[in-house]
């Protein structure tokens, strides 16, 4: 993209058309304890040659998870993505964020969104798919919201905090927008109680529905069965988010008694990038499709009887009609998806099982190895867990990431303080296949200095 | 098209009709059903739901778009046609009979909507 500066001139002619007489009167109507008085303090201007040094040694205080050996998860996790992948995202058919609205020009574009929709309901043991949604947790707010439009007379929504901090946010932002009343339940020992989903509904109150993460953010593996059976009870659906390359060994949500299944995606063939983008999912059943936001690629046949894919499922996104939208989203993360389902073909049903199992079994020789350490220890000694685990370490964790990155070029976990301010001394670690053994032991050999 | 000279319209193309017992029965006009092409999904209120004249009491979804079912009147649900969302064919076979969407217990006049005639000539004119 060009930057072109405003001169003098063209000010003076922008002004002239409005009918301000200066830049200042044109601000006149923000409060003036509002606006900014005084110079900003960012420097005399660079050159062009001092800039770009300037950015360069920025650039090198980046620590990327490529050059170190990285143990930080928290809903982004890092998954083998072979080259070839890359090699055909670049396919300039595909070089195109949106979903095509021609399927006569589209065919190709249309069968990888209807690939993913298949792999997505087999993996989550769903009747239906969406094209994808922006991130993880957006999508856990629009399965709510699918639920609420679901039950109409509905009032509350209740969510596990065991559920990633920024779902349960975005979850804040719009059930306070909508006056819908937003209960977050604690975790017992880490983990749902089912039984506490059930005693936080209030009374008279109309739940459309409960939210749960599994594995949830201390990465343990929720009793989905029962928490969804609980929520049944409570006569609310149940909203499951799930790491999608877990379901390569966990059951499918959609076998325990899951009504909506979404999460973050981007472990397929995407990767934590800079925190970014994401490729959310959701899926759910046929019951409730007509409530279900974003678009779904189906299948047809043209005017000669041929094989077609089309676009199915439109009539309630936002360019079509505003007011009866499903979601003030209008697009989906068609590259990332894109990715992910390369992803997943290269991979196959076995390769996929394999890379689940490799994460599995890395991850608990890492925790092994670690709660044999002196001073440190499994936070939930008794849960299970896929990829990520809680451990409590001798010295405050923010301590223990200084010193593996400082004195060690590791990169540590995520900081437990940062869910729950009392927990200083509680680390969450993630091994994925990207952590090899000689890193493991590695890390274990760098805490061991750590207390 | 001539419309059934014994009902009132609306100009989002409902129709009523006063039965009986001074219920409202409500459903879309042939007009409407013909414009909107496939019907695919319809949804209703539920006995005992309140409308208000001007606004919607359920959605019409055909292959092209979602539109809102308005209510020509205030007043209580008192029935829906349950069967309907299962066989939208009837309300482009039947608009007037089988395609019925809910009775309406009014507390609102139908007086100033239009009748057949008037229905008739704003269709023509749009």
């Amino acid at each position: 993209m060009h930057y072109v500066q405003n001169t003098d001139t063209d000010r003076d002619a922008m002004l002239a058309t409005i009918g301000a007489d200066s830049v200042d009167e044109l601000m006149a109507v923000i409060p003036p304890d509002c606006r900014f008085e005084g110079d900003l303090d960012i420097g005399p201007a660079l050159t062009e040659d001092e800039l770009y040094r300037h950015l360069k040694s920025l650039a090198a205080r980046n620590i990327s998870a490529d050059d170190k050996p990285s143990f930080l998860g928290a809903g982004a996790y890092r998954h083998f993505c072979p080259a070839l992948v890359d090699n055909l995202v670049s396919r300039t058919e595909y070089w195109t964020a949106y979903t095509p609205y021609q399927p006569e020009a589209s065919q190709g574009t249309l069968t990888t969104i209807y690939e993913w929709q298949t792999m997505m309901t087999r993996l989550t043991g769903s009747d239906v798919s969406n094209a994808s949604l922006y991130d993880g947790a957006t999508a856990v707010v629009e399965a709510v919201m699918m639920a609420l439009r679901t039950k109409r007379k509905s009032d509350t929504v209740l969510v596990s905090k065991g559920v990633h901090p920024d779902a349960r946010g975005c979850l804040q932002t719009y059930m306070r927008s909508l006056g819908v009343t937003l209960i977050e339940v604690d975790l017992d020992g880490g983990r749902t109680d089912p039984a506490a989903l059930t005693a936080a509904v209030p009374e008279g109150a109309n739940v459309a529905a409960i939210a749960i993460q599994s594995p949830n953010v201390y990465g343990i593996v929720e009793d989905v069965k029962s928490c969804c059976d609980a929520i049944h009870a409570a006569d609310a659906l149940s909203v499951v988010s799930a790491d999608p390359v877990s379901l390569s060994v966990l059951e499918a949500p959609g076998n325990l008694g899951a009504d909506m299944i979404c999460g973050e995606a981007t472990g397929m063939g995407n990767g934590p990038w800079f925190g970014g983008p994401g490729v959310g999912y959701l899926c759910g059943r046929m019951d409730h499709v007509r409530q279900m936001p974003a678009r779904i690629a189906g299948e047809t046949v043209d005017g000669e009887g041929r094989r077609a894919i089309v676009l199915t499922f439109q009539t309630r996104e936002q360019h079509i009609r505003r007011t009866k939208a499903t979601s003030n989203i209008c697009t989906s993360q068609q590259l990332m998806a894109l990715r992910a389902t390369i992803w997943m073909t290269l991979l196959g049903k076995d390769g996929f099982a394999e890379l689940g199992e490799v994460n599995l079994s890395r991850a608990h020789y890492a925790a092994d190895a670690i709660a044999a350490l002196s001073g440190y220890e499994l936070a939930f000694p008794d849960q299970p867990f896929f990829n990520e685990f809680t451990i409590r370490t001798p010295i405050p964790a923010a301590d223990v990431n200084r010193r593996l990155k400082d004195d060690h070029g590791i990169l540590g976990g995520f900081d437990g303080s940062r869910l729950d301010p009392a927990d200083t001394h509680t680390l969450i670690l993630a091994v994925t296949d990207m952590n090899t053994k000689s890193e493991i032991d590695a890390l274990v050999s760098a805490l061991e200095t750590i207390r | 098209m001539t419309s059934p000279t014994d009902l009132k319209y609306t100009e989002s193309h409902e129709w009523i009709r006063k039965d009986d017992d001074d219920v409202l029965v409500i459903g879309i006009t042939a007009h409407a059903a013909e414009s909107l092409s496939d019907l695919v999904f319809l949804d209703l209120p539920e006995a005992g739901d309140s409308v208000t004249a001007g606004e919607g009491f359920g959605e019409i979804e055909s292959v092209k778009a979602v539109s809102d079912l308005k209510s020509p009147v205030d007043g209580e649900v008192v029935a829906v046609n349950d069967a309907l969302p299962d066989n939208l064919g009837a309300i482009n076979s039947d608009p007037y009979g089988e395609g019925w969407m809910i009775k309406v217990r009014a507390t609102s006049s139908i007086e100033n909507l239009m009748d057949s005639e008037a229905y008739d000539k704003s269709v023509a004119d749009a």
